[in-house]
């Protein structure tokens, strides 16, 4: 029995060590005025700030052709904050693009708010965003601000897979 | 004691066994599929939103993968069509997401 579960939990290990692989990470979608790219949901980026709780999750949706791509994220606080604003900065603190945000929900749960934004910004920008060495800053403004950044070692990672799959979407129209 | 635990511990994995993700095909040791789930006339899709639920081990599972929490998710309010996302690792892990796409 105890060769059989072993045999069963080896067999399951290549498959769950290729679960980054890059096509899990985004679907595309081809139809009649532009295709669409969808890169899923990437809980990557944390928080140092008191009132932030739990990592913020990005995803990116973008319609072939367009000038803009939507950079939509969920965070989370102790206490609701609404934001008004949002600022990409570098590592150096240099304000590479600021917007105004569009709020979907504001929810409760169990002892904190989940709220739930999208931000409008030049797709170039987004492109070059991620060809940086360094992960740049998320800042969500309103009454308070609260900044996000992902950690060296996941920057890494992550920004690899996000520009090849703006590579894909470069060959692909 | 360790014994109690032990038939607990087994007990619970090998029913995970039994139990995977709800897919098209669902394979026992390793399951990671998208498959289409619903269509409408609406033909265009500039936006695109997920909700998900996680089961563990065969015997907990939560979340909310519906399609109104995708919607919301995107701030779509003419659904295109929606697909399905399925992952499981041995029934022990089990991820299912709604993937709506719409304006």
């Amino acid at each position: 029995m105890k060769k059989y579960l072993l045999f069963l939990l080896l067999a399951a290990i290549p498959f769950v060590g290729n679960t980054q692989k890059i096509h899990r990470q985004y679907s595309f979608y081809p139809q009649e005025g532009g295709n669409v790219y969808f890169i899923y949901p990437q809980k990557v980026f944390e928080s140092n700030d008191a009132g932030a709780l739990k990592k913020l999750t990005y995803d990116i949706t973008y319609l072939a052709g367009r000038d803009s791509a939507s950079f939509t994220f969920t965070y989370y606080t102790h206490n609701v904050m609404k934001i008004d604003s949002v600022k990409l900065l570098s590592d150096k603190m240099d304000v590479l693009f600021e917007g105004k945000a569009i709020t979907y929900f504001v929810q409760p749960r169990k002892n904190y708010w989940q709220q739930r934004a999208s931000l409008t910004l030049p797709y170039e920008l987004l492109v070059k965003t991620f060809q940086e060495d360094n992960s740049f800053i998320i800042s969500l403004t309103g009454k308070k601000s609260i900044s996000y950044q992902m950690k060296p070692k996941v920057w890494k990672k992550q920004s690899q897979m996000i520009s090849k799959i703006f590579d894909i979407v470069e060959y692909n129209n | 004691m360790k014994k109690l635990l032990f038939c607990l511990v087994a007990g619970a994995f090998l029913c995970s066994c039994g139990v995977t993700v709800k897919s098209p095909i669902a394979g026992a040791i390793f399951t990671d599929m998208v498959s289409g789930n619903a269509v409408t006339s609406n033909k265009l899709a500039t936006k695109v939103g997920t909700s998900t639920a996680t089961g563990y081990l065969g015997l907990i599972a939560t979340g909310d993968a519906s399609y109104q929490t995708a919607a919301k998710n995107a701030g779509i309010t003419k659904i295109s069509h929606v697909d399905e996302r399925n992952f499981s690792i041995l029934g022990i892990y089990t991820v299912y997401e709604t993937i709506v796409y719409g304006e």
